[in-house]
């Protein structure tokens, strides 16, 4: 726990130092909500109970965050070019901690930027029907969303050790956000798109959002976002650990 | 100690079956021409890589079977210091003593302690980005030393580095050996730093340790002085029928220098000039010698680096 923790204070300080990294998944979505807002609110009032904000802000937080986590691998391969990651497999520690630290760093990022995201939405009047608690559980779910999704990039990073492969995680995200509920609703799209709507973990999470902030608190709404969560990491976390012990087997460290 | 070690890589087996005993508190020089599995050796040695076959055992423990406690008795700077240049000196050996384990006020008093020793302070609030070769390689090191190790491992350490620096680096590890015991396996292509350090070297070459002894006695065992013709690019030592001559032992070329190794070298550089000029081959200059680790080296390996 020791390792993971000092890891991931690392991980967070590296990407303070350098705001060029997050600062693009911050201000995109931002741009996107304004955009969006300013163009498309008389036509989104028709499926957003008249308040095209608050259908819109989870979609910003969910393009943010999701965007932040594909640049997750990149730190490990910048790592691995280095030598630092031979550096940390030699240390006594669980290679593991090596994952965990960087994650924990990601997680910690996602919850900055959807409070961020969360804040400018509230401002811009989306308002916020669970309160406090909703509040929290949209950074929650948004940290562990972090936690899942970055996987699949710290799997590119540590099987390829390659900086433009890492890079073509970004193709991943987009499918994720824009095959699900987060631009409209599932009962306004063709049947195809609402076909892969249905089965993308994304739509569970936005859904859980946008219900948090449009309708209340739903104790189910949160379970099911995670459950979507879940879902992900199923897939993320054993990849990511079979890439790690790929890497850690074949000496691969560079 | 290591017994049969090897490693392939697909068809190219870059360790070829390496018997190596390493004594505790001994300096052991590692040398080798490029690409003749140093490297290879000392990343399985550190538990970076899995050997093929055979066993190693480190401090005591098998590297395959008790990865941890060899990780946990070794320090290592490796040929390239990788290091995090986003952090500064002093997080990053902070960081460093706090994964090998050191509390968190043991961890700041170790970071200040060797900091000093490397010669870091004042630029331990610099980020390890702008540091030069030589601050980056004294802070590797230091990293190395957060933990007290038993053996150390420092894979071409001053490669690249000017004088003053190199001087530190040399101190520091005979200090380490001297002042606390501590095994060094030290890999380094500088056949002075070898002659300087070691109590014992060992040359690998084509994957196998091809010889091994103190520097004394490999360079008694060269049994020759060893004379350096420059006699210019081109120059064949086969064509000039030098290698047939009265006391020489061996010939080879390295560069545009002809070394011949005889048993007196007095004697017999007139007749290895006479006969070189018979076959028309010029020498620019020559000089005569008692052997060095770099003749050792040329006589070893065939001269290939």
């Amino acid at each position: 726990m020791v390792a993971a923790f000092e890891l991931g204070r690392r991980g967070f300080r590296n990407i303070v130092r350098v705001p060029l990294g997050f600062l693009p998944s911050l201000i995109i979505p931002m741009f996107l909500l304004a955009v969006n807002v300013g163009a498309l609110s008389q036509l989104g009032a028709r499926f957003s109970n008249g308040n095209y904000v608050s259908f819109f802000v989870p979609t910003a937080i969910m393009l943010s965050v999701t965007n932040g986590a594909t640049g997750s691998g990149m730190a490990v391969v910048r790592d691995i070019a280095s030598g630092y990651f031979d550096k940390l497999l030699l240390a006594p520690i669980p290679r593991i901690s090596i994952v965990l630290g960087r994650l924990s760093a990601d997680a910690t990022r996602a919850s900055i930027q959807a409070t961020i995201v969360l804040t400018v939405g509230l401002i811009a009047g989306s308002g916020l029907a669970a309160g406090p608690g909703g509040f929290v559980a949209i950074v929650l779910l948004m940290a562990l969303w972090t936690l899942a999704y970055a996987g699949l990039s710290l799997s590119i990073a540590m099987f390829t050790g390659n900086t433009d492969a890492t890079q073509a995680a970004f193709l991943f995200g987009f499918p994720f956000v824009f095959l699900s509920s987060a631009t409209v609703p599932r009962d306004q799209m063709a049947s195809w798109m609402r076909t892969i709507a249905d089965h993308n973990p994304a739509t569970l999470v936005t859904e859980a959002m946008r219900h948090l902030i449009t309708s209340g608190w739903s104790t189910d709404q949160v379970l099911r976002g995670m459950g979507g969560i879940g879902i992900v990491a199923c897939l993320t976390v054993p990849l990511c650990l079979i890439a790690l012990r790929r890497r850690v087997a074949t000496g691969a460290g560079r | 100690m290591a017994e049969g070690l090897r490693r392939s890589f697909g068809q190219f087996e870059a360790v070829a079956g390496v018997d190596l005993h390493v004594a505790s508190g001994e300096i052991l020089g590692f040398l080798g021409p490029n690409g003749a599995g140093k490297t290879t050796l000392v990343r399985m040695l550190t538990t970076l890589l899995a050997p093929s076959a055979g066993r190693a055992t480190v401090a005591g423990h098998d590297v395959v079977r008790q990865p941890q406690h060899v990780r946990a008795a070794i320090g290592v700077a490796l040929q390239e210091a990788g290091l995090d240049g986003l952090a500064t000196g002093r997080e990053l050996i902070r960081m460093h003593a706090r994964l090998y384990g050191l509390g968190r006020r043991d961890a700041v008093a170790r970071g200040e302690q060797l900091l000093a020793t490397v010669g870091l302070q004042e630029a331990s609030d610099r980020r390890v980005s702008t540091y030069s070769g030589g601050m980056r390689r004294r802070l590797d090191l230091a990293i190395a030393l957060v933990h007290v190790p038993r053996v150390l491992f420092l894979d071409e350490p001053t490669t690249g580095l000017d004088p003053a620096s190199r001087s530190v680096i040399w101190d520091l590890v005979r200090d380490l050996r001297e002042q606390r015991g501590v095994t060094i396996f030290l890999t380094t292509q500088y056949l002075e730093e070898a002659d300087r350090l070691a109590d014992r070297i060992a040359i690998i070459d084509r994957g196998r340790i091809v010889k091994e002894g103190t520097p004394a006695a490999l360079k008694s065992e060269v049994g020759s002085d060893v004379i350096r013709l420059q006699v210019g690019a081109g120059a064949s030592p086969d064509c000039a029928g030098v290698r047939g001559l009265r006391g020489v032992n061996r010939i080879e070329m390295d560069g545009d220098t002809l070394v011949v190794f005889a048993v007196d070298g007095g004697a017999a550089l007139p007749e290895v000039l006479a006969e070189l000029a018979s076959h028309g081959v010029g020498v620019h200059h020559a000089s005569v010698d008692s052997p060095t680790l770099d003749d050792v080296f040329l006589a070893v390996t065939g001269g290939v680096r």
